[in-house]
């Protein structure tokens, strides 16, 4: 029996589309060369070539996990995310790439090795890490330790000075300052990552997919009828949310499940504070209420967040090592 | 081991003409009956029994020949005479042969039995949960079809992504209707401890909405007229009839999962967002969806709570677009959709802000309050410029309603003015039944692996699914 539907089509129904001009694809390689220093030479990566040691985290974006290139040994972390073919987000967002590739090493950057493209992903190669801020802080409260003061000084200060240099030598901005993006070593060192790679795309993904509220995202950019460009004092803000976050251990906003509720605590409450029983100094409390301003012309940019006592005591601090505090948490294990 | 002998394509007019003619679509009721006699219902079993006896017969020998060919050396003639035993009995999906064939850096494991030339498949695209190739294979009824292959991106990723895999896997199953896809072949080329990678297969159903809305812009020409305009919106009402009497929503209705033949035949697409209604899932309470066509409810006051209304005033979003060839509400952040939402919908009225506070708190009224307050506008104005016939702009009005409570249902919808001329009662079906998706347990990703290689195990093929050389009549 055929369809019932055809015999009540009417004449003209044929769809006669134009002519599609070849869409040129892009240059997509499953390999690419990577220089693990500026002296050193540059070593071909083959996706195909690198065995998965661990996973290092996952989210909204893809997933990170530590990989070995079989031929090298050459440890790496490798961030997997969904490419769009075509998209021009896409196309800026290889230009950024490129762009971080030639740039100086900034100690306070994960270093970019490279980028390939395989199974519909973007393979992002950077630099291992040992833990994020995300994962350190949450694991620090576990075991019973807080965070304290001299870390948060000296945590704000490397990235500051690495979102600065974004600005200033690279002319980007981040547009994803969280703990899951701050990471750490052993050494004490401490960098940011995602470095412009995630806000191109996370706009092209904005525009079609949407997953929950951003915790970390400012007054500005939420409330619709006040919306403004993006700059750097968005980041300023993430960082300033980020700060209450360690220091407290907990989110300063409780979890939203509507653009309604988030816009209420955002945009119409006062901003968030370090509690004044909580025994950060005058300069840290401070530092944080500037970095929350809830006027974006008001909140201070890079060089006057640089230029505060916060971040001076931050510099000039030595009795407070990095390394050993961040060792002893993590090499504290946790038990019910 | 033999290869499928190569043949020239066929055009897909051909073999849509064929199909039509060999494979009429029978009422559902008919199925029902169909599926109730003893004989056929019996099958199943019967077969699965037999599959379990013969399974640890063949393990061993399957092994055998698996090590024989890694090695490459053995008896031609001997390894010969085993794959012929094996072909010539019924086989589970998981005993079936793959070719890896690496398409944009993208490695899909292709059946045998499909077409796996290189000049024969063809890459549609990727998105956020797969990448699809098209490609061809000769079907258990004979005819050569055109078929999407579904490449699921990472599917047990965690356990959302993982019970959307679940669902879509079952609905494609349990969905029959003329309107709306059906999986022709679910496959892995895992075996169960290294499960990882899922297939869905379906009839290739022509080019998306959204690609023909896209020409359209790009060359500035208009491809759809008034008559194919009304005859997708007939049939995109027609197949959710369907699928709300089976008490689902479908959650995710927009241009990019709906496919239109050339012949403006059209299909909906994707289910990885469709939930059940019967069971109430509390634990869901934020879901990915494209924001453009996401009804306010969803968005905003009634997360927890929203209907299948929420499907109809997607369809409005999709039927202003076709009329203007622009979407409708394109908002890049959420409080950006809203303010586009209420400058043509207006702003809540005092019984809907009531509800919402009801629902809510009276801080969220609140908040919505302090937006810049719109009335609605005449649509007959807003949609002037695009010559909208009276009935048209009325069923737009009835779509988009803020209060879901006040919007069109579908069975309403299916009988307005507007559809008269393709309104045919009889041959609008509904499911039979509610479908119980049986997919609200909280479940870790690694169980709801289990339950996807389940479905895969129990797919049982239809007429029209590829043929599996050497695979015996059930």
């Amino acid at each position: 029996m055929e369809r019932k539907g055809r015999e009540r089509k009417l004449p003209g129904m044929k769809i006669v589309m134009p002519t599609p001009v070849e869409t040129p694809t892009m240059n997509l390689e499953d390999r690419c060369l990577i220089k693990l220093t500026n002296e050193s030479e540059e070593i071909e990566i083959a996706a195909t070539d690198l065995v998965v040691l661990e996973e290092l985290g996952k989210g909204g974006y893809g997933i990170v996990e530590k990989m070995q290139h079989r031929q090298s040994g050459i440890i790496m972390a490798v961030k997997r995310i969904k490419s769009s073919i075509n998209d021009q987000s896409q196309k800026q967002m290889l230009n950024e790439l490129d762009a971080c590739r030639r740039s100086d090493c900034c100690p306070q950057m994960v270093r970019f090795y490279g980028a390939m493209f395989r199974e519909g992903d973007v393979w992002i190669c950077m630099e291992v890490m040992d833990t994020s801020l995300d994962k350190f802080y949450r694991h620090a409260y576990k075991i019973g330790k807080h965070i304290p003061e001299p870390f948060i000084g000296k945590m704000a200060l490397s990235v500051i000075e690495g979102l600065n240099f974004m600005k200033e030598q690279l002319n980007l901005i981040h547009r994803d300052v969280k703990p899951s993006n701050i990471l750490l070593n052993r050494h004490g060192q401490v960098k940011i990552c995602d470095f412009g790679i995630s806000g191109h795309l996370t706009n092209s993904m904005a525009k079609t997919v949407q997953a929950g509220c951003k915790p970390y995202m400012p007054p500005e950019r939420i409330d619709g009828e006040t919306k403004s460009a993006y700059d750097v004092r968005a980041d300023v803000w993430s960082l300033g949310i980020t700060i209450i976050e360690i220091a407290v251990g907990t989110h300063p906003y409780a979890n939203w499940k509507t653009p309604f509720e988030q816009l209420k605590q955002v945009v119409k409450e006062p901003p968030p504070k370090l509690p004044m029983e909580s025994g950060f100094s005058v300069d840290c409390q401070y530092f944080v209420k500037r970095c929350l301003e809830k006027d974006y012309n008001e909140r201070p940019k890079y060089p006057e967040l640089l230029a505060m006592p916060f971040m001076e005591q931050a510099r000039n601090e030595k009795q407070f090592s990095m390394a050993r505090f961040i060792n002893e948490i993590l090499d504290t294990v946790w038990r019910r | 081991m033999a290869s499928v002998p190569s043949s020239s394509s066929l055009p897909v007019s051909h073999v849509r003409r064929h199909e039509d003619v060999s494979t009429p679509s029978a009422p559902p009721t008919k199925r029902s009956n169909n599926q109730s006699q003893p004989p056929e219902s019996y099958e199943p079993n019967t077969w699965l029994q037999q599959q379990r006896e013969q399974e640890q017969q063949k393990k061993l020998a399957a092994e055998n020949i698996k090590k024989q060919s890694i090695e490459a050396t053995g008896n031609n003639e001997m390894v010969g005479e085993e794959e012929e035993d094996i072909l010539s009995k019924p086989c589970g999906p998981h005993k079936r042969r793959f070719q890896f064939v690496m398409i944009r850096n993208i490695t899909f494991a292709i059946p045998e039995g499909y077409d796996v030339e290189p000049n024969s498949i063809e890459y549609l695209g990727g998105g956020s949960f797969g990448n699809v190739i098209k490609t061809s294979a000769v079907c258990r009824d004979g005819l050569r079809r055109y078929v999407a292959i579904k490449k699921m991106r990472e599917p047990f990723f965690d356990p959302h992504h993982a019970r959307r895999i679940f669902r879509e896997t079952k609905l494609l199953q349990l969905m029959r209707h003329d309107n709306i896809i059906c999986a022709l072949d679910i496959y892995t080329p895992d075996e169960e401890n290294d499960f990882r990678d899922v297939y869905v297969v379906t009839e290739f159903a022509g080019r998306s909405l959204y690609q023909i809305l896209k020409q359209q812009r790009d060359y500035g020409r208009r491809v759809l007229t008034d008559e194919h305009i009304k005859f997708i919106i007939y049939q995109i009402i027609r197949a959710l009839k369907y699928i709300h009497s089976a008490n689902i929503i479908h959650r995710d209705l927009k241009p990019g999962n709906l496919a239109l033949t050339d012949d403006s035949d059209l299909m909906i697409l994707d289910f990885g967002l469709a939930r059940s209604l019967e069971k109430k899932d509390t634990s869901l309470t934020q879901y990915v969806q494209t924001r453009w066509y996401r009804s306010p409810e969803v968005i905003y006051w009634k997360i927890d709570s929203y209907t299948n209304l929420a499907d109809m005033w997607s369809l409005g979003c999709i039927a202003a677009e076709l009329l203007t060839g622009e979407p409708l509400f394109p908002g890049d952040e959420p409080n950006a959709q809203y303010q586009r939402i209420t400058q043509l919908c207006g702003s809540p009225d005092e019984e809907l802000l009531t509800k919402i506070e009801n629902d809510n708190s009276s801080a969220i009224k609140a908040v919505i309050q302090s937006y810049t307050t719109h009335k609605r506008r005449n649509f007959r104005d807003v949609f002037s410029a695009h010559n909208p016939s009276e009935d048209f702009i009325d069923l737009l009005e009835k779509l988009l309603v803020l209060d879901p409570e006040k919007r069109i249902t579908v069975e309403e919808a299916i009988q307005h003015p507007y559809l008269a001329e393709f309104s045919l009662p009889e041959d609008e079906p509904r499911a039979d039944h509610i479908f119980d998706l049986d997919d609200s347990q909280a479940r870790t990703r690694f169980e709801w692996r289990d339950a996807v290689w389940k479905e895969i195990m129990n797919y049982k093929r239809l007429s029209s699914s590829p043929l599996i050389p050497g695979e015996a009549d059930r």
